[in-house]
């Protein structure tokens, strides 16, 4: 049984497919979907999202927080991944992320409050591409 | 040359050009409405996920009790967000929705309340500047192709006025995007949001073993202001198709005006060339006469 899975930001729908398996990191905790999941409504943190294909491959996302629902309807259960920013692993820019990560710690340090995010969501890139 | 054909000459030439600004624009403008469309295509699955999402909390949680969804009885200070754009040349496009906010501000003093005006596009700031009607904030530079994060600056800037009690209700003037030839300029409300929306229309098909994490108020906070940046989102996007298809419009028609101003000039030019050597046969002709005559006599 598997899993129809959708990563969509509100630009793009950056990902969709049917996946064995759905890993993702909550404000509480890790969670992991597997067909047939009861219906849920987890708020995300900025980290990586990894999903299972049928083939037994992972595939790798980075979310910048957002949220994961899961609904199932006429027996298919479908996971909804809502994040302001995702990418596939294969599509982040690693200098880019370094470039926002040095950026962001400088700023950080200066005690920025959203820098502190910033530098999050640069190193879960960093994380998931390397 | 005449001086008459010379100057009509002139102006072939100065409409020939103005024609290939306006054809190039109205090209220009043909092909970012594809891609404006294809923006707010792409942001629907979002946006219908999370009102999903936000219904499914709603009808899990006994009571839904939200800042956002506080409704002020008077409303004594009512935000308007106007979206225009940043450019001209797009026929009646920002005429039209600044009239509408001005009916709606109109109205809003009617009932002897007092509007506060937030503007997007520098065509709106320039116009309310112009007037002397005082903006509580603007933002411009994104009209064309906005941003998912400029909607998120912009909302999270109506979120805190709401909340601190700036404002009592949000509404927004925009220009819904219908197709290629019908925009509408209308007005919405956006804050308070309505129950019946949170709620949705009532599923009696609501699982009994729903999980949550954390608890359901905890994500409804944090689910209700990207639900109300979303519809900011889409009122930009559908904003900035508007603005392109009255672009487009508009430059469609400058270039067939210059179609046809070409042809009654071209004629004129031809009449006054053909006047020029008529009147040299004549002068040819006549100079000729009066030698003959002159020999002959």
């Amino acid at each position: 049984m598997t899993v129809e899975a959708h990563l969509v930001t509100p630009e793009r729908e950056v990902w969709t497919g049917d996946v064995q398996m759905l890993v993702a990191h909550g404000t509480e905790g890790m969670v992991g979907i597997l067909g047939g999941h009861a219906p849920l409504l987890v708020q995300l943190a900025i980290a990586p999202l990894r999903m299972q294909l049928e083939d037994g491959a992972w595939l790798v996302a980075v979310v910048d927080g957002g949220f994961l629902h899961v609904s199932s309807d006429e027996g298919v259960t479908r996971a909804d991944v809502l994040a302001s920013n995702a990418e596939l692993a294969d599509q982040i820019d690693v200098a880019a992320a370094r470039a926002r990560l040095e950026e962001a710690q400088a700023r950080a340090a200066a005690d920025d409050e959203l820098a502190a995010a910033e530098v999050a969501k640069a190193e879960a890139r960093i994380v998931v591409a390397g | 040359m005449g001086a008459k054909l010379r100057v009509v000459r002139r102006r072939i030439r100065s409409v020939q050009s103005t024609k290939k600004i306006t054809r190039a624009m109205e090209l220009i403008a043909s092909s970012r409405i594809v891609k404006a469309q294809s923006r707010v295509e792409a942001s629907r699955p979002y946006a219908e996920q999370l009102t999903k999402a936000m219904e499914d909390v709603a009808s899990r949680s006994s009571s839904i009790d939200h800042p956002l969804l506080e409704h002020r009885e008077p409303a004594t200070k009512i935000g308007v967000l106007v979206i225009t754009s940043d450019r001209g040349l797009a026929g009646a496009y920002n005429a039209n929705v600044l009239k509408i906010a001005e009916q709606h501000l109109r109205e809003i003093r009617a009932r002897g309340s007092e509007p506060v005006l937030y503007v997007v596009g520098k065509k709106g700031v320039g116009y309310f500047r112009f007037r002397g009607v005082p903006m509580q904030d603007s933002w411009q530079g994104f009209s064309e192709v906005p941003p998912y994060d400029k909607a998120e600056v912009v909302g999270r800037q109506l979120i805190k006025d709401f909340a601190d009690e700036t404002i009592d209700e949000l509404h927004c003037a925009y220009t819904d995007f219908r197709s290629a030839f019908t925009l509408r300029a209308t007005s919405k409300r956006f804050l308070p949001i309505a129950p019946e929306e949170v709620t949705g229309t009532a599923r009696d098909t609501v699982p009994a073993e729903y999980l949550f994490e954390p608890e359901p108020a905890e994500i409804l906070e944090q689910l209700l202001p990207r639900y109300v940046i979303t519809k900011v989102y889409a009122a930009l996007l559908e904003s900035a198709a508007s603005e392109n298809a009255s672009r487009r419009r508009a430059m469609k028609a400058a270039t067939d005006n210059a179609d046809d101003l070409i042809k009654v000039l071209t004629r004129q030019a031809n009449r006054a060339r053909q006047d020029e050597i008529t009147t040299e046969i004549l002068e040819i002709v006549g100079g000729a006469e009066a030698l003959a005559s002159a020999k002959e006599g």
